[in-house]
């Protein structure tokens, strides 16, 4: 991801989160949350929701985090980062989180923002690719020919091509799956913690057993732990440090992501007994997307090796330094 | 639907200016051969000398009052300078409690002249304290301590067993929750009837035995007290009022990053054992507990921070113990694969102080079951 040296100072905030600005989040939740009820979704993946696309086209949601100037809604890279979590909240079946990084990184490349979908080509293989009027490609919008397409486990339709790949891509892409991960690991949490308030067995709300209300927390945990550590990444990519350690922070956010997917999600299904397995439960909605965002744009171990290797490249001294400036001060 | 969050934060950039200068005092102590960086440092290594250095540099008692020997910054502040001393593995364990959790107790609840003959020595690093809370009927259920103040003439007499009593032998007093009021006479709320006292740990009738760890250290003790004396200005805050005060002072003892950071300094010396021709699976071990530990600190970050604002975390600082301490003892697990010993005696020594001190972090301080229930309340299943 590119630093704020690049960038507008309007466009690409400061570390400041005060300024998402409220209404936005609760615009996007409500329309999100309206829409994305679970038979829409399911009728959607293949491909894309086009209806809701239209909705947030039309309120300008997906031009977020682009400048004005260049056409855009305005707003900053927690403004962005706020609509990525809601849309992996409420698992949009449109490629809303990726389109906004294709805009703003674009944008940030003086080219042109062309209206639809958008996709990055962060790796041979292009999430939403075939459904996206326009790959990012480096510093080119090229046309999306596949070699080869098919879906994720999410039903979120991918093409394989050869592309010009680069780093700075890479790590915004691995951001931007921590960050729908955040927002849908919160939704796992919170749909089994309803769940288990509601189900009785033994004559009393299965949340009333200790071990589920110890497999709750630890959910609720690892939630927030991906949550801090994509928001840390956020920040400093905000504060312009330098690409390394840009990386390094995505890296451990997406380490963090990944791991903690397995957790909730193993615990969600276990909590939610026969009827999470379904494909007419709300939960697999969201634990398909986790296990599809996890795998995308770099494992959990990959990321944690590459973050390693930076560690300890840097040697054992380098590395409080590192812990004591994520996040960065204010 | 409950939900618990931590509100993005970070520290001020006003806390660097403190932290250049912990750190270069820091880098002054261990090339004087002061100390050698240990694991666990905050529970285990007592060390006056070094407890009186970081008072007379002011380093102690950040957040306080300058009348009482404070420097009143801010409680960020000692953030800072708490997670530099830990990070070097400094022996730091004479002064911890009474820096973190019986200073703040007695200004915010003691009277003047409690706060006088204490607060200025705690400061100066002089003063320690210790923690009167358990006993052998009572560990996680703490309400069922038995040991009683009764009233007599200018004081109280406290009668009854305190264990686990960290550095009892070592330290100048204790703050004891003890009952004074019959359990009969709380009409069934056990949390009714119950006081603090600050008591001098050498009064005649305070006897201290030693409990020895599986180390065979002298770390602990039971504290056995027989018509023990307590002069009346000696009663912490209110009579009856132990209950809550005990569960506020628990916020300052579960929130602060000694507990993701007792094992840091193994962390940092297993970047260099491992080094710049680790393989990658190697990378990945060192790589997923940094990424979990930068994410523990940046949520704890947001509890002192809360705590600062004058707010209550206790759910989330609940959580952020339970996670760190596991991931304490996880930096122990993988150093002794990653590196088998032999490696060199400074690595076996931290490895070894991670393993065998493992145990004690994820009880002391409230168990993690504990802990989980506290989340699970918050989150309304409980
Ligand atoms: C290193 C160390 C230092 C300490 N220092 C001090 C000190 O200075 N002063 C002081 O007062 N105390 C101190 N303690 C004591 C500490 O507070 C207690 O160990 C702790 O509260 C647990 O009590 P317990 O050991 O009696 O275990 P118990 O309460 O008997 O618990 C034993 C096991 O049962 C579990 N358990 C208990 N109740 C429940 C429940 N409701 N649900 C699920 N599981 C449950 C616990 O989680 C634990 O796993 C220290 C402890 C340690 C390890």
């Amino acid at each position: 991801m590119k630093s704020c040296e690049e960038s507008s100072p309007e466009s690409l905030g400061s570390a400041d989160m005060s300024n998402v600005d409220p209404l936005l989040v609760e615009t996007i939740n409500a329309l999100l949350g309206d829409h994305c009820a679970p038979e829409v979704v399911v009728a959607a993946e293949g491909g894309m929701d086009v209806a809701l696309w239209a909705k947030l086209e039309d309120a300008g949601l997906t031009l977020v985090g682009v400048p004005e100037s260049a056409g855009g809604s305005g707003g900053t890279l927690f403004d962005v980062a706020a609509i990525v979590k809601a849309a992996g909240y409420h698992a949009a079946p449109v490629p809303l989180g990726d389109s906004l990084v294709a805009a703003s990184l674009a944008a940030l490349r003086g080219l042109d923002v062309p209206a639809g979908p958008l996709a990055v080509a962060a790796g041979p293989r292009v999430t939403w690719g075939p459904v996206a009027g326009h790959v990012l490609s480096g510093s080119a919008w090229v046309s999306s020919t596949f070699a080869d397409t098919g879906t994720n486990y999410a039903g979120e339709p991918w093409g394989v091509g050869s592309f010009a790949v680069s780093e700075t891509d890479r790590g915004a892409m691995a951001l931007n799956r921590a960050l729908l991960m955040a927002g849908g690991l919160q939704r796992a949490v919170d749909l089994t913690l309803q769940y288990a308030s509601e189900r009785s067995q033994f004559g009393k709300p299965i949340g009333k057993q200790q071990v589920i209300q110890h497999y709750l927390a630890e959910m609720a945990g690892e939630a927030c732990a991906t949550e801090a550590a994509a928001d840390t990444a956020l920040e400093l990519v905000a504060a312009g440090v330098s690409e390394t350690q840009q990386l390094q922070a995505i890296g451990a956010a997406k380490a963090v992501a990944g791991r903690a997917v397995g957790i909730i999600n193993r615990l969600a299904h276990q909590i939610h007994g026969a009827i999470g397995f379904t494909d007419e439960h709300r939960l697999q909605l969201t634990t398909r997307r986790l296990w599809a965002w996890r795998d995308e744009h770099g494992t959990e171990s990959e990321w944690a090796a590459f973050f390693g290797q930076s560690l300890v490249a840097a040697g054992g001294s380098a590395l409080w330094p590192l812990v004591t400036s994520w996040p960065p001060v204010s | 639907m409950a939900r618990l969050s931590y509100p993005s934060a970070s520290l001020p950039a006003s806390t660097e200016e403190l932290r250049l200068r912990i750190r270069s005092f820091l880098a002054d102590e261990i090339a004087a051969g002061t100390f050698t960086p240990r694991c666990d440092t905050w529970l285990g290594q007592h060390s006056p000398e070094f407890s009186k250095k970081l008072g007379a540099n002011g380093f102690l008692g950040l957040s306080w009052p300058k009348k009482y020997g404070g420097h009143e910054r801010t409680a960020l502040d000692r953030f800072v300078v708490s997670e530099e001393l830990l990070a070097l593995g400094a022996p730091i364990a004479a002064h911890w409690v009474s820096d973190r959790q019986s200073g703040p107790s007695i200004l915010k609840h003691g009277n003047d002249r409690m706060k006088e003959e204490t607060v200025p020595g705690m400061a100066a690093g002089e003063i320690y304290f210790s923690i009167g809370m358990s006993e052998p009927d009572a560990g996680s259920d703490l309400a069922n301590i038995r040991s009683t103040a009764t009233k007599v003439d200018g004081g109280w007499l406290l009668n009854g067993t305190k264990v686990w009593t960290s550095q009892a032998h070592k330290n100048h007093y204790f703050i004891v929750l003890v009952r004074t009021t019959p359990l009969s006479e709380g009409g069934g709320n056990r949390h009714i009837g119950m006081s603090q006292f600050v008591m001098d740990l050498r009064v005649p009738g305070c006897e201290i035995r030693p409990i020895r760890l599986l180390t065979g250290h002298h770390h602990f003790n039971e504290v056995v007290m027989t018509d023990a004396f307590v002069p009346d200005y000696m009663l912490l805050g209110e009579e009856g009022n132990g209950w809550n005060q005990v569960i506020g002072e628990l916020a300052f003892e579960r929130s602060g990053p000694e507990r993701y950071l007792s094992t840091y300094p193994l962390l940092s010396a297993l970047v260099d054992a491992i080094g710049p021709n680790a393989s990658n699976e190697a990378a990945a071990a060192l790589g997923t507990l940094v990424a979990r530990l930068t994410a523990l600190r940046k949520m704890c970050i947001s509890v002192a921070v809360m705590l600062d604002q004058g707010k209550a975390p206790i759910t989330e600082a609940a959580l952020v113990k339970d996670m760190g301490t596991q991931l304490e003892r996880e930096i122990g697990e993988v150093a002794r694969q990653l590196v088998p010993p032999g490696k060199s005696p400074a690595f076996d020594q931290l490895v070894s102080d991670s393993i065998l001190s493992a145990p004690g972090f994820t009880l002391r301080g409230g168990t993690n079951e504990i802990l989980r229930g506290i989340v699970a309340r918050e989150l309304g299943v409980r």
